[in-house]
């Protein structure tokens, strides 16, 4: 294994930030909250309950994407740490031969 | 259902109360949430191929890797949301129309002094409490079998309903977990999700033998977009099934006489080759011999082409003539009808007799029928208000088998099931109908057997009767004076008295007579008399404008009285 280590700090910290930004700024709850009202709305049977799961399925999908991405981003944080020190906004260029 | 534990079938207020609006609205929502998870999963994957322009190397590889597995996470929850938006968009096409039908059943259950319960069910009540031999006796049962005809109508309607409604509802709930077990095992729908989403409208065909009420319920619960659909596949089914609108019928009977049409020519014209090349090559008497089934079987196709052709040319020589009715195995049956009989206010239904065949009489049937509708639409009713219809929806007896009913008792089930159709595909949109059968000669007793048990008929008009299989009125599931009988002087076969034994002219049988010579008349000036057996519609008569007046429900308007001939002398005497 082997290869170029190229690294941008502060280019990839602005795309970390914006992959975290992308899911966590939908706001999506109002939405979901309208899906829930319309299924408290429909009359009983087999489809109300099921709409109201859905939403509440789909609303922790939802909480789990964001939190993939919050912690993605965090991952990512730590690497540049790892590789560029307390600059994390500088930039490297280093080729080498892996371990 | 994973989800829908203590779920509960609908009942029938709720379905009712159904705002199906709010379907609507929530399968909007859903596409605003789709659409946002969308672009949220398209710009992760910007992020993503761009991330490489930037950094390089295993820590870079595993980002884009980790990375990668957030946006499928997205595109997959965009991919379920499309699913959930088609299950709502599939949820509300299905339960409209069935919502639709239940607030029907309610309207016509009210029409009629009716109650549906909860349950969708229906009671006509009980039984009238009228001594049997009282002279009400007979009006009293015939004013009940109205209302539980009614009562069977209402519920055959709100059943099929809540039906749909819970079919629907549970599909569309089983749909619902499978796009979310689809977005959270990581899998795409597929061919059984599709199946899924179509199990939501698809109503299944009503079973053989369901009742015309039950049919009209079953195609008032479909989508329009279902029975465009069902016209076009199933065709061979939807053309004579009867409780479905006349329109939709001849969409598919029209589709099928060209189809058989056109089958039936190719076959005569292969039947015609292999005879000729047959008859080419014959040179001994066995070739000859051989070649009598060959002559046989192109008859047969010339016969069937015949009787097809004459139902296209009947259909082509008026305006307004639909198919309701195609059995192309012969002799054949056919139904046209003139006018629109799923709006007009007053549909005749004529029933000829001895010998009447689709290729020798469907043209002339027809014209009859338009006669009849040309009279009464418009000139004496409001335009649209009158249709009429062909009826040979039975194989007639011929002279060797005329004497015996086992024709009119085949027949009679089968002009009931048509002339029951025709008011229960009209219930779910609220249009009452007036029925009337005009029934002549050996058509009579077709009639008559019909009438005998209690069918959708308004009123009856016979001529040239040769009996209705009943002793007098009371054996006819209609009030007398919604039965009328006409004789032509000159016509043997009305005094026949063959089926019932009773002649229905006759005052004893206790149908209103009507007179058929000739005379001034409360509907059109002076009228001409008609005489013999066949003549009864002739333009002008006496006889076709009475039975216009039974017709357009103005039995005021009928001259009423016995038209005498040699055979009436008799029972005078």
């Amino acid at each position: 294994m082997g290869g170029e280590i190229r690294v941008d700090g502060a280019g990839v910290r602005r795309l970390a930030q914006d992959a975290k930004d992308v899911l966590g700024g939908l706001r999506l709850g109002p939405v979901l909250d309208a899906v829930q009202g319309v299924a408290r709305a429909l009359p009983a049977g087999h489809l109300a309950p099921a709409l109201a799961s859905c939403a509440d399925d789909f609303r922790g999908t939802l909480a789990a994407l964001v939190a993939a991405c919050e912690a993605w981003e965090g991952e990512v944080r730590g690497a540049l740490a790892d590789q560029l020190g307390a600059d994390a906004d500088s930039s490297a260029s280093i080729a080498r031969m892996m371990p | 259902v994973r989800r829908a534990a203590g779920a509960g079938d609908l009942p029938f207020s709720a379905l009712l109360a159904w705002d199906v609006d709010t379907l609507e609205h929530a399968a909007a929502a859903v596409r605003s949430l789709r659409s946002a998870v969308a672009g949220a999963a398209d710009d992760l994957g910007l992020v993503s191929s761009r991330l490489d322009e930037h950094w390089a190397g295993l820590a870079a590889t595993a980002a884009t890797s980790s990375l990668g597995r957030v946006t499928a996470g997205a595109a997959r929850l965009d991919a379920s949301l499309g699913f959930v938006h088609r299950i709502l968009c599939a949820a509300e096409d299905a339960l409209r129309p069935a919502r639709d039908l239940a607030r029907d059943a309610r309207t016509y259950a009210e029409q009629h002094g009716l109650l549906l319960n909860e349950d969708g069910r229906c009671s006509p009540g009980s039984w009238p409490l009228v001594d049997p031999h009282s002279p009400t006796a007979h009006h009293a049962q015939y004013e009940y079998e109205r209302r539980r005809a009614a009562a069977e109508q209402a519920q055959a309607m709100a059943m099929q309903a809540l039906r749909a409604a819970r079919e629907a509802d549970l599909a569309a709930a089983r749909a619902l977990a499978r796009a979310w077990e689809s977005s959270a095992d990581g899998s795409t729908w597929d061919t059984a999700d599709r199946a899924s989403l179509s199990d939501i409208t698809t109503r299944p065909c009503p079973p053989e033998g369901a009742t015309p009420a039950e049919v009209a319920a079953w195609w008032a619960s479909l989508s329009e977009a279902e029975q465009r659909e069902l016209i076009t596949s199933r065709s061979d089914l939807i053309g004579n099934l009867d409780g479905v609108p006349v329109a939709a019928r001849a969409r598919a009977n029209e589709r099928r006489l060209t189809d058989a049409l056109r089958d039936a020519r190719a076959d005569l014209e292969a039947e015609r080759h292999a005879y000729e090349t047959a008859a080419t090559a014959a040179s001994s008497r066995a070739d000859y011999e051989a070649l009598r089934p060959l002559v046989a079987s192109r008859d047969a196709a010339q016969r069937q082409v015949e009787m097809l052709e004459a139902i296209a040319s009947a259909l082509d020589a008026g305006p307004g003539r639909s198919l309701m009715l195609l059995d192309t195995q012969m002799p054949g049956h056919a139904a046209i009808a003139v006018g629109n009989v799923d709006t007009a206010a007053h549909v005749a239904v004529l029933v000829p007799g001895m010998d009447s065949y689709v290729t020798n009489y469907i043209g002339g049937l027809a014209d009859n029928a338009e006669r009849v509708q040309v009279m009464g639409d418009g000139a004496l009713v409001g335009s649209g208000e009158v249709a009429a219809i062909a009826w040979i929806g039975y194989t007639a007896p011929t002279i060797p088998n005329v004497g015996v009913d086992d024709q009119a008792v085949g027949a009679a089930p089968k002009l009931a099931s048509a002339i029951d159709g025709i008011e229960a595909s009209r219930a779910a949109g609220h249009r009452p109908v007036h029925i009337t059968t005009v029934g002549h000669s050996y058509g009579s007793l077709v009639s008559g057997l019909t009438a005998a048990t209690y069918t959708a008929m308004d009123d009856l008009v016979v001529f040239g009767s040769p009996g209705l299989g009943a002793g007098d009125v009371s054996g006819l599931d209609l009030p007398a004076s919604h039965v009328f009988v006409g004789e032509a002087k000159g016509d043997p076969v009305a005094d026949f008295e063959r089926f019932g034994g009773v002649d229905p002219a006759s005052p004893s049988f206790g149908a209103v007579p009507i007179q058929t010579d000739g005379g001034a008349h409360p509907l059109g000036g002076e009228t001409t008399a008609v005489s013999g057996h066949s003549r009864y519609l002739e333009p002008g008569s006496e006889s076709l404008l009475n039975i216009v007046a039974v017709v357009i429900g103005r039995p005021d308007a009928v001259t009423v009285g016995h038209t005498y001939d040699a055979g009436d002398h008799l029972w005078m005497q």
